[in-house]
């Protein structure tokens, strides 16, 4: 059984300044139970949209939303659950911590508002604010915290509830960096263990690989693609998404670069009207070598060295393409080098709508 | 260890201090010395045309079998507590209801402006007409509506008198109210009631838990400021009841002016300070209950 | 969706119950001053449309409404500028220097504020008698600028508050005096507060009625206010047309000015109420 199940949801906004504006287009997906499902795309996707729409904070202007067996929201119906009545709990990317109340009673408020037993919730909220580390801060007020201790008091805050389902609304962008990476292991040991079904929205597709057990990319109100990490990284369904996942960020040439080179292509490709179609290459794929065999010749015009991956900015017949190497000792800048890589590590794309080519 | 604290320059407390003189002369000359007087002047028995005695505290004493100080006392306090409760009970209701953008907000914030932009005496005279025993909208209206036979002499009678005056006061200074609470509201973030929902919260819980302790430090001093404003009343009863009928809605104030328009400087001196003493028994009563973080602004 | 729709009809509603409940009276107001007989709800009496009224009162020599309504501008306006003058001197001093009885002087100034008038008034109708300042236009305006100032005062301090002190360090270097930088760095950044500051004050002095009402005798320095409570009819009647049209005319200039200025006059009051 699936724990969400999101049938063909549409949103709508009329706004003064642009008339209609339509947030989500037909989106469906499903939600395994247990899971950890990852809503990622850049900012206006409309990813918290849809997340709001499942905790019932927002409603859809056509489609259904199934938590359980339960229908909890249809726009044909018109029949919207309050989100007290659908079970789920939700961290926001400001926390929503109340600023008036002290850690102990945020934590306590959705237990004492479901009129749970107060030694019942006093059990709870000790028991849940044990291993977030903040057990000691229970008499504090949130303006005394520090970001990320804010951030756990917010979590615990949803699962002492032991909520159906847990949404996050980029719960870390506001952390720096480095705690942001330890609280991603931190999130993803705690859902593991609680088997909570939780949804998860980012526009870092970093987190979103290391997170998340299931993938949807949006852009625009779309769904592009839903997958693994792996399918998602490896085989993009579309350029947008090529392009939005993986860092340093694929390479994209034109096609006509393929006359450069017959004969060292996938058949699929040869096929192809070299105007029509657009190569993707991740940095990873490409080898340099400053003599020797290669499809193309270029000139080094940056060298970027990151630690453990260096990057070269090379410039071929006026595009730039960015190649990753492990050492970078033996090029200069200004150096002419050749370029090549693996026929089999080539992306296809249609030019004219961004589409893969298998 | 000696901790050396941030000295005062002599030059910049010379410099402050001239920039505060005109204000301090002000308020010394116009303000203080005045109230002092007053202080002075009851413990006088300075009755015009007669020559002026010290008499301590006799002008006290006079207050408290007079019957009449009493019942202004009594007037005052109800009316203050009637009216305060009526408008933030209104202002409330139409702050919450305006949290949301309105279309038309120019206009309705020059409309809102009315009621407190006319000069009191003006709106007295105004309430004069629309209670007016024969001219008035509210008996021509009670008479469509078929809820009395007769037209009723509103400023006639003492409760109808007192209606009408808490009407009037509600209908200026409701609209300052909701302005205020309005903008408290608006700096509460959205997100704590967007949270509160996920929580399983009611409209009502988000109003008790939420909304109404955020918006306290507003409310305190919007409540503190009306009530002390409440008690000091004059204009509108001066003018449109001119304390009647019998006295009946004659407040503190009003009481103390009617000694001083008689000649009895003295006596009216000292209701005048138990006015003051009113007034500032609230404001130690408001800012003890909601500690002194008020205070520091 | 029921639930935004039933929102929408409570919006809706309650703004048109505040319109009604704001100018309805007013409303009134002006239709009684534009009628022959006041009681043309009567169905028996028509309603004619007249500017009679207006006419009557705005001639009438012996109703000096003319002389009020200047007094009151007058007055107001000079007590406003003085006292917004005044606090911004008051304000930049306490935002910015470092003296004893820098916190302490604003909560005083803002407990006289609250003291009653009528235990001020009636020494201060003495002090008035023995200066002579009785029915003149100091004797008004004297007083409504200490009424006025803790009002400027604290609209002043908000407004100060938020402009960085760098700015005066700046200046400082650049071998400013301090007057200097209050009157070309500070005032002019605080200028919609010094706006605000003065059409509060003057709005609340043009208001003013006890100590218009004591301290004046006549129609050379009275007050609106104090002109349109005393005014009655000749024969005991009151003449609600004429008061009427007397009470649109003394309340125009304010009408305009908070329509003219609604926004800063209403930043103004929030400023002080909420504190950012």
């Amino acid at each position: 059984m699936n724990a969400i199940s999101l049938k063909r949801i549409n949103k709508d906004y009329v706004t003064l300044r642009r008339g209609k504006v339509e947030a989500l287009k037909d989106i469906c997906l499903e939600v395994d139970s247990g899971s950890f499902f990852v809503l990622l795309g850049p900012s206006g996707c409309g990813k918290s949209t849809l997340l709001n729409i499942i905790a019932g904070i927002d409603n859809p202007t056509a489609g259904e939303v199934v938590i359980g067996d339960e229908v909890v929201a249809s726009a044909s119906q018109g029949k919207y659950l309050t989100p007290r009545r659908r079970d789920v709990a939700m961290v926001f990317q400001s926390y929503a911590l109340y600023p008036h109340m002290t850690v102990y009673d945020n934590i306590a408020f959705p237990l004492k508002i479901a009129k749970t037993e107060r030694s019942d919730i006093d059990r709870r909220v000790r028991q849940v604010s044990e291993p977030l580390e903040i057990a000691d801060l229970l008499e504090a007020k949130p303006a005394e915290l520090s970001g990320g201790q804010r951030q756990r008091v917010a979590l615990g805050r949803a699962i002492v509830r032991k909520p159906r389902v847990l949404l996050l609304d980029e719960p870390l962008s506001n952390l720096d960096a480095l705690l942001r990476i330890s609280m991603r292991a931190e999130l993803k040991k705690i859902q593991r263990r609680l088997e909570l079904t939780t949804v998860y929205v980012t526009h870092d597709q970093l987190e979103a690989l290391s997170l998340g057990d299931r993938v949807a990319v949006l852009k625009d109100g779309c769904v592009q693609q839903v997958g693994t990490p792996h399918d998602i990284f490896n085989d993009p369904a579309n350029l947008f998404v090529a392009q939005f996942i993986g860092t340093p960020p694929m390479n994209v040439l034109d096609g006509r670069m393929l006359e450069k080179a017959h004969g060292r292509l996938p058949d699929t490709a040869v096929r192809q009207d070299p105007g029509r179609i657009l190569l993707g290459i991740r940095p990873a794929h490409i080898r340099v070598s400053a003599d020797g065999e290669g499809l193309f010749e270029g000139s080094i015009s940056l060298i970027s060295e990151l630690g453990n991956e260096n990057l070269l900015y090379i410039d071929i017949m006026g595009q730039e393409i960015l190649a990753a190497v492990t050492d970078a000792g033996s090029f200069q800048e200004g150096q002419t080098v050749r370029v090549d890589f693996d026929e089999t590590t080539l992306y296809l794309f249609r030019k004219e709508d961004g589409d893969r080519i298998r | 260890m000696k901790v050396v604290k941030d000295r005062y320059r002599p030059n910049e407390i010379r410099d402050a201090y001239l920039f505060l003189l005109p204000m301090l002369l002000f308020a010394v000359i116009f303000i203080l010395l005045p109230v002092l007087g007053t202080l002075v002047t009851s413990l006088f028995r300075e009755v015009s045309f007669l020559p002026s005695r010290f008499s301590g505290l006799d002008n006290y004493l006079r207050l408290t079998t007079d019957r009449h100080f009493w019942q202004s006392i009594r007037f005052t306090l109800l009316f203050v507590g009637v009216s305060v409760a009526a408008e933030l009970f209104f202002g409330m209701v139409l702050a919450l209801v305006l949290n949301e953008s309105v279309p038309g907000r120019g206009f309705v914030r020059v409309a809102v402006l009315v009621p407190w932009a006319i000069p009191i005496a003006v709106s007295a005279r105004m309430w004069e007409l629309i209670f007016n025993f024969d001219y008035g909208v509210v008996n021509f209206i009670v008479l469509q509506l078929g809820l009395a036979d007769a037209p009723i002499n509103w400023l006639g009678s003492a409760t109808g008198a007192f209606g009408a005056i808490v009407i009037s006061d509600v209908w200026k200074t409701t609209p300052f109210m909701t302005i205020i609470l309005l903008a408290g509201l608006a700096a509460i973030p959205q997100d704590l009631y967007k949270q509160a929902m996920v929580d399983g919260t009611t409209f009502i819980q988000r109003f008790f838990y939420i909304t109404l302790p955020l918006l306290r430090p507003v409310l305190v001093v919007a409540l503190l400021f009306r009530t002390i404003d409440a008690v000091r009343i004059f204009d509108l009863i001066y003018v449109l009841t001119g304390g009647g009928p019998g006295g009946g809605t004659t407040s503190l104030s009003l009481y103390a002016f009617k000694y001083y328009t008689s000649g009895d400087f003295g006596y009216g001196s000292a209701i005048s300070l138990v006015v003051f003493l009113v007034a500032g028994l609230l404001a130690v009563f408001y800012i003890r209950i909601t500690g002194f973080r008020e205070v520091v602004k | 969706m029921r639930e935004e729709r039933i929102k929408n009809i409570l919006k809706s509603a309650g703004v048109a119950f505040l319109l009604l409940f704001c100018l309805l009276p007013f409303v009134w107001v002006m239709l009684v001053s534009l009628a022959k007989e006041p009681d043309f709800l009567l169905p028996q009496v028509a309603f004619d449309a007249t500017f009679d009224n207006y006419s009557d009162v705005l001639t009438s020599g012996s109703l000096h409404l003319l002389d009020y309504l200047r007094n009151s501008l007058v007055v107001s306006a000079v007590a406003a500028l003085a006292a917004t003058l005044f606090a911004s001197l008051a304000a930049y001093a306490i935002t910015r220097l470092k003296f004893p009885g820098r916190l302490l002087i604003p909560l005083v100034l803002m407990a006289f504020s609250m003291f009653p008038q009528i235990s001020i008034v009636g020494y201060l109708f003495k002090m008035m008698i023995g200066l002579g300042w009785i029915n003149t236009y100091t004797g008004l305006i004297f007083p409504y600028i200490t009424l006025g100032m803790p009002l400027a005062l604290w609209i002043m301090l908000s407004y100060f508050s938020e402009i960085s002190t760098e700015l005066d360090r700046a200046a400082l270097v650049d071998g400013a005096t301090r007057i200097q930088i209050l009157h070309k760095i500070i005032l002019p950044l605080a200028a919609p507060g010094a706006l605000s500051a003065t059409l509060l004050v003057f709005i609340y002095t043009f208001n003013e009625f006890l100590f218009a009402m004591m301290l004046t005798t006549d129609y050379r320095a009275r007050t609106i206010p104090v002109g349109i409570a005393f005014f009655e009819g000749l024969h005991g009647q009151i003449p609600w047309g004429h008061l009427m049209a007397v009470a649109v005319i003394s309340v125009v200039p304010v009408i305009l000015l908070a329509a003219v200025f609604q926004r800063k006059i209403i930043r103004g009051l929030l400023q002080g109420a909420i504190k950012g």
